[in-house]
């Protein structure tokens, strides 16, 4: 008597994508697939396309003209301009953001409690205030009459004999419209340091304590390299803000040619002059600025950091 | 093969018979439209306005227009400078941003280039555009596209009563005579900054130099566009009373980055004498602004800017307009507001109330008998002959890249870091060259 067979066979699987974990998976990221697609791809590309164009909103011809917008931009001497007052910005809020943000990260570390609640609360005000009202609020300030309050503030200590138009001055004009910035770019480096701060070991003090490691020590050799993520990411979301860097200018300078942006030389592009295609130009240049430095901080800034 | 499978017949049929008919419908209308006439033959429909505040007029002055109309009217009132903005990214996507819009006179060429504005010869009366004082300012390719609400041109605002305190008894009528006349003010004590003038980087900026070289009898671009302000002299003549009369400390030094309304301001609270580039509207005694300034009781006179040698060239048209777009759907209802707005009882109720400078000549002639308005309404009534566009046959296209030179050349001028010939050299050269750009 032969032994009963026992029939092995495979579970149906279903295929890949067919799963209802894989269903569910799609269904997830569908929201912000389909909201990047629509926000950030398609105007990408239409951009990019409408670069090659000659796209003027004065005509109908839509002709394609090769790399002439891009020749026509990086030739224009407003364009340069813009370039070289933008590097300024970039350097000012990088420096600015990169070294307040972690000196009021480190201070708050030292806080407890209600106190580091309240003072973090107080420092990531100025977070919440949008560019364009930031403006108009640092625009009190810098009014070039007996009542702005800087003049009236300096002029009732004797510290100016006359009303100075602060803003119009050769250096220190982008320098201030820089530090604006760097007032409300800097609360959220501060959060990114605290979390980056309060995420290193505790230990790893205490054992270089032991090693008679100093305070100073203790921050270049412990906290700087472990925050190396952190600083590549205060540093990237700076520079994103130097490079897109518009509203505050408009409104403290309007249109003048020596504290204009990159991102404004688009808006004048494309609104003053109506000439899209060099508008569409001036965009694909600031991304490729961007995504370069982008692509330097990750090489050479971040690094991966395991506990 | 694509096609309509699976869809019923009738669905299809349906759908297209609905396409077809919104294609050819064209924008609403009413058959029996007169142009002109404001009556209730557009009754029931309800037009948008994307105007700045100033032309947002009160909803009790709104009501009248509904009551006469039975057209509903919906105000976005915005900033001035987000206008433009708002109406180039909706026509550039293929929308009316609204029935009615703002139109700035330097907007002309542009929108009309891009085909964004309906002539207004059919939806108007020829009446109503004769009327309209500066109406030639809004007219592309010979057609009518906006039409004048507010009265804007430039002439001198002087506070006669600082000048007499400083023992001066007549206005200046050149540019010499008002440096003379600023130093004596300054000197007496009457007023530090005894000039308003805005030298920041700003349209504000350009204004009063293309009024100064009008004054003085030139034009600052010629009807091709080529920068006349280069050959006539008074492009240089000009740049340097204005260098004089900074480097004198006669202008605030912070005018480099005011606005227009602070320096209308400075001359509101008394600290300035003379306004050289003055909208006749900045003193309306109607407006509580006004009421409530220093210079309430003082004697004021508003004269034509000087010039190099007395004022020989009359003034420039600044005006603001309303406008259709060309891709409204209510061009007819928007028409009828757009001669509401120019009735002339329209426009003297909303001077009253705070509104702009009626632009209708009727208005203008009422409100000269007008008690506190009779001394400025018969300076305004003296000066209409004398509006003229700012550039004979309206800006060009690159109009607005052209101002913005000027007005950074202007400053730099004022501020010494560069003389008025060099200065003008430049502003010639970058000009034909932003102008070959653009064609």
């Amino acid at each position: 008597m032969s032994a009963p067979a026992i029939a092995v066979t495979a579970p149906t699987l279903p295929a890949p994508g067919r799963r209802p974990a894989d269903r569910l998976g799609w269904l997830l990221v569908a929201p912000a697939s389909i909201v990047i697609v629509a926000l950030v791809l398609y105007p990408t590309a239409v951009s990019v396309f409408g670069s090659f164009q000659h796209y003027s909103l004065t005509d109908q011809d839509r002709s394609f003209v090769g790399l002439q917008n891009y020749l026509t931009v990086l030739s224009d001497s407003e364009f340069q301009r813009a370039s070289v007052t933008t590097a300024l910005y970039f350097v000012v809020i990088s420096v600015g953001v990169l070294v307040i943000g972690l000196g009021m990260a480190l201070w708050l570390q030292t806080l407890r409690g209600v106190a580091r609640g309240l003072a973090l609360g107080v420092i990531i005000l100025p977070w919440a205030v949008p560019g364009t009202v930031s403006g108009l609020l640092w625009s009190f300030i810098f009014t070039p009459t007996g009542a702005g309050l800087l003049n009236s503030t300096l002029t009732s200590l004797h510290v100016i004999e006359s009303n100075q138009a602060w803003l119009n001055m050769p250096v220190l004009g982008p320098l201030l419209i820089a530090l604006t910035v760097v007032w409300g770019g800097t609360p959220l480096g501060v959060v990114i340091f605290l979390a980056a701060l309060e995420g290193i070991p505790r230990d790893l003090y205490a054992q270089s304590l032991v090693d008679g490691a100093s305070p100073a020590r203790q921050f270049w050799s412990i906290s700087l390299p472990l925050l190396r993520p952190a600083i590549a990411i205060v540093m990237l979301n700076a520079a994103t803000l130097a490079i897109g860097l518009f509203d505050q200018v408009y409104v403290l300078s309007g249109i003048d040619p020596s504290k204009i942006t990159i991102a404004a030389s688009m808006y004048l592009y494309a609104f003053r002059d109506f000439n899209f295609g060099l508008g569409f130009a001036a965009a694909v240049v600031a991304a490729l600025i961007t995504t370069a430095i982008a692509v330097f901080y990750l090489k050479a800034v971040y690094r991966e950091v395991e506990f | 093969m694509i096609g309509f499978s699976g869809v019923h017949p009738r669905v299809v049929a349906l759908t297209a018979v609905a396409l077809s008919a919104a294609f050819f419908a064209g924008p609403a209308g009413a058959a029996d439209y007169t142009p002109g006439a404001i009556d209730k033959s557009l009754a029931g429909t309800t037009i948008t306005l994307l105007v700045p505040p100033w032309a947002a007029y009160k909803q009790a002055l709104l009501d009248d227009f509904t009551a006469r109309t039975g057209i509903s009217v919906n105000v976005e009132s915005i900033d001035f400078d987000s206008i433009h903005d708002k109406v180039v990214t909706a026509a550039a996507s293929g929308q009316a941003v609204a029935d009615v819009i703002e139109l700035d006179w330097t907007w002309v060429s542009q929108f009309g280039a891009a085909g964004w504005l309906a002539p207004l010869d059919k939806l108007l009366s020829s009446q109503e555009v004769a009327d309209a004082v500066g109406a030639n300012s809004f007219v592309f390719n010979g057609q009518q596209v906006g039409l004048p609400y507010s009265l804007d041109f430039r002439g001198s605002l002087v506070n006669m009563t600082k000048f007499k305190q400083a023992g001066l008894s007549d206005p200046p009528s050149t540019w010499a005579q008002v440096l003379d006349d600023a130093k004596k003010l300054k000197a007496a004590g009457v007023s530090e900054y005894p000039i308003a003038l805005p030298l920041s980087i700003t349209e504000n900026t350009s204004t009063p130099w293309y009024m100064l070289v009008r004054a003085a009898g030139g034009e600052v671009l010629d009807e091709k566009g080529q920068p006349a302000f280069a050959t006539n002299g008074l492009g240089v003549s000009s740049l340097q009373f204005i260098r004089d009369a900074y480097a004198a400390g006669l202008i605030d030094p912070g005018a480099i980055g005011l606005t227009q309304e602070q320096v209308d301001n400075e001359f509101l609270g008394g600290s300035a004498a003379i306004m050289l580039s003055a909208y006749p509207g900045t003193v309306n005694f109607a407006d509580a602004g006004t009421k409530g300034s220093n210079i309430v009781g003082n004697e004021l006179a508003f004269i034509h800017v000087p010039g190099e040698k007395n004022n020989t060239g009359g003034t420039i048209a600044l005006e603001e307009a309303l406008a259709i777009p060309a891709l409204s759907k209510n061009q007819q209802a928007a028409a009828m507001y757009l001669s509401w707005t120019l009735d002339p009882n329209t426009q003297i109720a909303a001077y009253k109330d705070s509104g702009p400078l009626p632009t209708n000549q009727n208005a203008l002639k009422a409100l000269s008998t007008d008690p506190d308005n009779k001394v400025l309404m018969q300076s305004v009534l003296n000066f209409i002959p004398s509006i003229e566009p700012v550039i004979p046959g309206g800006p060009p296209t690159w109009y607005t890249k052209f101002s913005a030179e000027v007005a950074a050349t202007i400053q730099a001028v004022a501020l010494g870091q560069v003389t008025a010939e060099k200065a003008v050299d430049d502003l010639a050269a970058k000009t034909k060259q932003i102008a070959a750009q653009a064609n």
